[in-house]
């Protein structure tokens, strides 16, 4: 990963080989597919890695596979974030960072939010950008490795975004939002809902079916502590107010969004900073 | 684990069991821990096995993780000369995957 690609592909591809002539199927020749694609990709032949990709990903569907498809939706997504296709990406991206939670794979999930950063940026979508820069930041620490898997093209992406990022908001917004993102993501499976919200939606109500307007100006300063991971006791101290009326204040926002948790709140909170 | 390296006669265990953990090592955040495990039961089993193998690909993986990179390049190398003594193909493609990765 720190290494040069020209002397990955070769050996990739190599690797591959034998496999096939050994008949290997399974995850590891499918996460070969992925490390191919992926090093084309960074050596600028994004078609190519696109399609190796893409074959992955048919094969996946054939055998069922899930693992994998994670890292090949990952690959897919690098070539369209590279060719500016940034809807096509981010949809996949989501998609797989749903699935590395689904295999408890912190490292993947660090990895795969990391593009959708780089992309939600491209897309001008700043906020959001800055509370996924902030959420990524604790992913990376969750995940045990350095940063960017120590990738020098990662890094220079990752400042890129940054820079852009900070450049669009100034300095406070962009602190505020990242500041919201870390806080959220203390452990993993509340950072990824945080992020990405949580499968299909098919249990929760979607955020759009809430009025923004529909909160209190205090009613939204307690949502927004309870989507940075605040107890009720917490928000009565911060607030200052007491516990009782912070309790009465969470069970109204939950009823005006007709929620039933207090992740949907920030899950709320974060489909609702998307929007311009 | 703690067992098994202590224990004369259990150490292929214990690698094993190291090994079987490799997904916990690498992708849920304990590749450091993970590394001090895999370094003990690579003293411990010096023989040239398809276990032993796996667990240089395993602590390669790691250390690529964690940045100790000039310690990768040997343990992948030795992984491969492991693959190539035992005629292990399938052994072969994942160091020669793992040569390409770093």
């Amino acid at each position: 990963m720190t290494g040069d690609i020209e002397k990955s592909l070769p050996l990739f591809r190599d690797a591959l080989a034998r496999l096939e002539a050994l008949n290997g199927a399974g995850s590891f020749v499918l996460q070969l597919y992925s490390a191919i694609a992926q090093a084309e990709i960074w050596q600028g032949q994004l078609r190519e890695g696109l399609a190796t990709a893409s074959r992955g990903l048919e094969l996946c569907e054939e055998t069922g596979e899930q693992y994998a498809r994670s890292a090949l939706l990952f690959a897919c997504s690098l070539s369209r974030w590279m060719l500016g296709e940034y809807s096509e990406a981010a949809a996949g991206l989501t998609e797989a960072v749903r699935l590395a939670r689904s295999f408890n794979d912190v490292l993947g999930a660090a990895t795969w939010l990391e593009l959708l950063c780089w992309t939600t940026a491209a897309m001008g979508r700043f906020e959001r950008a800055a509370v996924l820069l902030g959420v990524g930041s604790k992913l990376w620490q969750l995940g045990g490795g350095q940063p960017m898997l120590g990738s020098l093209l990662m890094i220079d992406a990752h400042e890129t975004c940054e820079r852009n990022t900070l450049e669009a908001l100034g300095p406070e917004r962009y602190q505020a939002a990242f500041d919201r993102g870390a806080a959220a993501a203390v452990e993993f499976d509340h950072a990824i809902s945080y992020a990405v919200g949580s499968d299909a939606g098919v249990a929760e109500p979607r955020p759009a079916a809430a009025r923004p307007g529909s909160l209190s100006e205090r009613e939204y300063q307690v949502a927004e502590l309870v989507a940075q991971g605040l107890t009720n006791k917490e928000i009565a101290l911060r607030l200052v107010i007491s516990r009782r009326t912070a309790e009465s204040h969470v069970v109204h926002i939950l009823d005006k969004l007709g929620f039933s948790s207090r992740s949907q709140i920030a899950t709320w909170l974060t489909a609702r900073s998307q929007r311009p | 684990m703690d067992f098994s390296f202590g224990t004369a006669g259990e150490e292929l265990t214990g690698l094993r069991m190291v090994i079987a953990l490799h997904f916990l090592w690498l992708f849920c955040g304990h590749a450091a821990e993970g590394r001090v495990w895999l370094e003990r039961a690579l003293e411990l089993n010096p023989e040239p096995t398809r276990e032993r193998a796996e667990a240089l690909g395993i602590i390669a993986y790691a250390l690529s993780l964690t940045g100790h990179a000039p310690m990768i390049y040997s343990y992948a190398r030795e992984a491969e000369a492991v693959a190539h003594s035992n005629e292990d193909e399938d052994l072969l493609a994942h160091t020669v995957f793992l040569l390409g990765a770093y």
